[in-house]
């Protein structure tokens, strides 16, 4: 029954699009488990990130995928098909790696062949000289040359191909990498961070060249990076993984705006996710004459515990004099330049939190230094989070997306 | 000044050696310090030494031993040295002991079993017995292990991902990238090998079979009593030619070889 | 987390991967396993037993005789005559080369232009045939009409008989070691100093060390100590293993003067077929070399962690 992708593919067509599934998939390093009951599907064509910190197993995930990475337990479904009894090379999955990983002492052009010529010609058709005694290995050779044309063509990379990868840039290795995983025509994309070692103006390019060509190519891609911004730009949806497991899963915009919990929350901030204490809050929110109750989403601050969390830019600052609506009492320490927009940095008064508010970088002359302001929230973008500081314990009942 | 004495002295067998070989022997008693090369000697001399002794085959020998030699030292040791960086195995640890061990163990040691095993197999005076019992090389493996183990593994598993074989790894990517070691080890194995007179002096007696070396004693031994040095000279030679000139050519590898092959 | 219904299998095949990968290990390594314990481990260990046992070729039996083959041996006349000639020869060869080896690599590495000549005009004798020069040797030395002696006669000294004469030959052969040796060791020396790192000698100029004696005390050799002390073992190595010039020029001769121990087991190996004898001297020759070389693993894991 799900042997009709497998057909599609062998006869040489566009890949047919195929979705992938994992379940509960873990992964133990001696100890330590690297993956906890990973679940989650991807349909097919669709563009998936996999973010969160460095060393929450993300490209754990992806090896395991790619049958590098031996899994303990739970099942990777290719297009309905399990994959645990193959080898990577049979999985129809490619792999871009962040190093890029091309073979050094081949050309660009025997780079991007390798997959075919590996899999695709015998060993003598392999052997250089030799395989000129075969017509078979001849025509297949043709083919996969002019295959190799193709993709060079699509990723502009043709006047490079007879090149080594050590004499290339950054940027053109990583084509290469991209051309030596499209060439096998995968059914699955797996990216592991192919963008880190780019400069900045080039990843930005890359990056929407790089969803470009996976709209066109309609391959499911799961894209690993740390970077947040990356993956917000170009995804269908995001799975946001802490600790070896899946945290949220959804739509950039679900997770801008409804985080699951307060790190997954802190992890789409910039600069960082503010957060007070419920009573310090609703101390400086309720000061002062005539305040009603303070609420975040309609929920009085009194009655619940935590915090409060918002980002820079649900926030903004006041003159001291301006008090016509609740906020918090701070003192301007420094702001930061960042193109049109400016992040401040306060302090909150009567204690050492740091806030920090995004402001149009045109008004930083306005706020030295030492100035009192008034900060007002966006309550109805702030959220009430349990407080943080014992998270492995407390994350998992920390589902109130208010 | 010390310098070119000292090499002066290095060279001096090197140009006495060409210059005997060049002269008749008569010119070597003239008492002066080099002998006069004349073309009818040079001439003599070195068809001497190539058709009353099978110098030619000594050396076409000596070549086939020696390629033989490196060609299934180098397929024995290195994916074994892969397996060693690479691989996870049981006993790797002790295999990488019986390397270090094996190290430690000089070829003339296991000479005696050999040459028994050897003369009961009816293998003396066979190319088998010149190259049998030195296609496995410890050095090898240790070399080719402390060379794959810096390749990076991402670059092994889009190896894995585009459908090479463990041994297809070996071949078309570990060696190729670790070609400076593969030359040391060449350099090092064809440097023992051809110069080698212990081990063809223990199996070799039958004259079609000897290597240049073993064949250039035997031919010493005859041509002290027929007395003619120059014909002799002819024969070292074209004995000590074929590697000279590789190191004229390759002298950088060369010399990087040995100096890997050292430290 | 609720398993999924085919748990179990999905647990059991997905291990597959591993032991695959394991086996390919064990499989690659295979040939080189099977062959370092055919060609080395059972002969050598063979050789140990023969040292033991009174086995001769031919023979279909062999007894257990202890250790009557090293008593035999160390009461063994030629023996010990070729072990005294063997430390002679080394302890002559070493030092030499050793620190002529030095000296020639500082004069070179000080060099300008004609470097990279001098490097290979000190390495040539390392890759030329050794039997070839020893040959090119003995017509240099000969008695009546080398070289040598025409110059010696020409500076008025008399012509010494340099490998027939009881008491120089050993001494000409160990000339001859030395100038083989002279120049592997000038390039170990070389690639030693190579690895000093360029900023230390600017250090050192900068701390009144700019040139010669005070640099080389200073950086030079501290820094060389770890190649020096390799050097030594593996010419010490190879100077016991002299083998090619003993068999080509004097076949121990004369009377024993240059019999040394690999020669001297050669001969009682496979022209005597002594092969209990042998077996000792193979098993001594063995523990020698491999003390030596212990030290060498040893010194490498320190020079590793030096440069």
């Amino acid at each position: 029954m799900q042997t009709a992708s497998a057909c599609d593919s062998a006869s040489g067509q566009k890949t047919q699009s195929v979705g992938l599934e994992l379940l509960d998939v873990t992964c133990r390093f001696g100890d330590v488990a690297a993956l906890k009951d990973v679940s989650f599907t991807a349909k097919p064509a669709e563009f998936m990130s996999i973010i969160g910190p460095s060393g929450c197993g993300k490209s754990t995930l992806l090896r395991s995928i790619a049958g590098l990475e031996r899994i303990d337990d739970g099942g990777i479904h290719v297009g309905g098909k399990d994959v645990h009894a193959l080898r990577p090379s049979e999985r129809e999955v490619a792999f871009v790696f962040q190093s890029y990983a091309l073979y050094p002492h081949m050309t660009c052009r025997q780079n991007i062949a390798a997959p075919l010529v590996m899999t695709e010609l015998s060993a003598l058709g392999r052997t250089p000289l030799l395989h000129r005694l075969s017509p078979k290995a001849r025509h297949t050779r043709a083919r996969i040359a002019s295959r190799v044309d193709k993709i060079a063509d699509q990723l502009q990379i043709g006047p490079m191909l007879d090149r080594r990868p050590g004499q290339l840039s950054g940027g053109q290795r990583q084509r290469v990498a991209l051309g030596r995983a499209l060439i096998r025509e995968p059914k699955l994309f797996l990216l592991d961070e192919p963008l880190a070692n780019l400069d900045a103006a080039l990843r930005n390019t890359t990056r929407a060249e790089l969803h470009a060509l996976q709209r066109r190519v309609g391959a499911t891609t799961l894209f690993v990076t740390h970077d947040q911004a990356e993956a917000m730009a170009i995804s269908d949806r995001i799975v946001v993984m802490f600790d070896g497991q899946v945290r949220q899963i959804g739509t950039p915009d679900d997770l801008y705006r409804n985080p699951a919990d307060i790190d997954v929350a802190r992890f789409l901030s910039q600069p960082w996710l503010n957060c007070i204490h419920m009573d310090t809050a609703a101390h400086h929110l309720e000061a002062g004459p005539g305040r009603p109750t303070a609420r975040v989403r309609g929920l009085p601050l009194r009655e619940q515990t935590g915090v409060v969390a918002f980002r820079a830019e649900h926030a903004s600052v006041h003159p001291e004099s301006d008090r016509a609506e609740p906020a918090l009492r701070v003192t301007v320490d420094r702001a930061e330049h960042a193109g049109s927009d400016a992040n401040l940095f306060v302090t909150l008064q009567g204690s050492d939190t740091q806030l920090v508010v995004r402001i149009p970088s045109s008004d930083i002359p306005r706020w030295p230094g030492g100035t009192p302001a008034n900060l007002r929230i966006d309550t109805e973008a702030a959220w009430i989070f349990p407080v943080p500081e014992q998270t492995a314990d407390t994350d998992r009942d920390a589902m109130k997306v208010a | 000044m010390i310098l070119t004495l000292a090499a002066a002295v290095t060279l001096l067998p090197f140009i006495y050696m060409i210059a005997v070989s060049l002269a008749p022997t008569g010119a070597l008693w003239s008492g002066s310090l080099l002998p006069a090369p004349s073309l009818d000697a040079a001439r003599a001399n070195y068809a001497y030494a190539l058709t009353e002794v099978p110098l030619l085959r000594y050396m076409a020998n000596g070549a086939f031993v020696c390629a033989m030699i490196l060609v299934l030292q180098v397929l024995v040791a290195a994916p074994a040295g892969y397996a060693l960086a690479k691989l996870p195995f049981r006993g790797r640890g002790l295999l990488f002991g019986a390397v270090i061990l094996a190290l430690m163990i000089p070829i003339q040691v296991p000479a005696i079993p050999l040459y028994v095993a050897l003369a009961y197999a009816g293998l003396l005076n066979t190319y088998t017995a010149l190259i049998l019992p030195v296609i496995i090389s410890a050095f090898a493996i240790f070399l080719f292990r402390q060379f794959f183990t810096s390749y990076p593994d991402e670059v092994l598993d889009a190896a894995r991902l585009d459908g090479f074989s463990e041994l297809a790894i070996v071949w078309r990517l570990m060696l190729p990238a670790a070609w400076p070691a593969v030359a040391a080890f060449a350099t090092i194995s064809v440097i023992a090998h051809w110069n080698d007179l212990y081990w063809p002096l223990v199996v070799i007696t039958d004259t079609d079979m000897m290597t240049p070396p073993l064949g250039l004693a035997a031919f010493r031994s005859n041509g002290e009593s027929t007395g003619n040095p120059g014909a002799l000279m002819a024969g070292g030679v074209m004995v000590t030619a074929p590697l000279v000139i590789a190191f004229v050519f390759f002298q950088r590898h060369l010399i990087r070889g040995l100096g890997i092959g050292a430290s | 987390m609720s398993a999924p219904p085919d748990a179990p299998t999905v647990l059991a095949d997905s291990r597959d991967v591993q032991p695959e990968q394991r086996s390919t290990g064990g499989v690659l390594a295979f040939p080189a396993i099977f062959l370092l314990v055919t060609l080395l481990f059972v002969p050598s260990s063979g050789v140990l037993i023969m040292s033991l046992t009174d086995y001769q070729f031919g023979m279909s039996g062999f007894a257990y005789v202890g250790l009557d083959n090293y008593r035999a041996m160390l009461s063994d006349a030629r023996f010990l005559n070729s072990l005294t000639n063997t430390l002679r020869y080394v302890g002559t060869v070493a030092p030499i080369s050793i620190l002529l080896g030095l000296g020639l690599a500082i004069l070179i590495e000080a060099q300008g232009a004609l470097r990279g000549l001098y490097r290979a005009v000190f390495f040539l004798p390392v890759t030329a045939t050794l039997v070839a020069m020893a040959t090119a040797w003995e017509v240099l030395l000969h008695p009546s009409f080398g070289l040598v002696n025409t110059a010696l006669a020409g500076l008025g000294f008399d012509k010494q008989r340099f490998l027939t004469d009881p008491d120089i030959a050993l001494w000409s052969l160990a000339a001859i070691g030395v100038w083989k040796m002279v120049g592997y060791n000038t390039l170990l020396f070389i690639a030693g100093m190579s690895q000093i790192p360029h900023d230390l000698y600017e250090a050192a100029s900068i701390d009144g060390a700019e040139r010669g004696w005070r640099r080389f005390t200073l950086v030079t050799w501290p820094l060389l100590g770890p190649v020096t002390l390799f050097v030594i073992t593996i010419t010490l190595i190879r100077a016991f293993s002299e083998f090619e010039t003993v068999a080509v020029l004097t076949n121990g001769g004369p009377n024993g003067a240059t019999d040394m121990m690999l020669y001297t087991l050669y001969e009682e190996a496979f022209r005597f077929f002594n092969i209990g004898l042998a077996a000792a001297i193979s098993v001594a020759f063995l523990g020698f070399v491999a003390a030596l070389s212990i030290l060498k693993v040893r010194l490498f894991d320190r020079t590793a962690r030096y440069v």
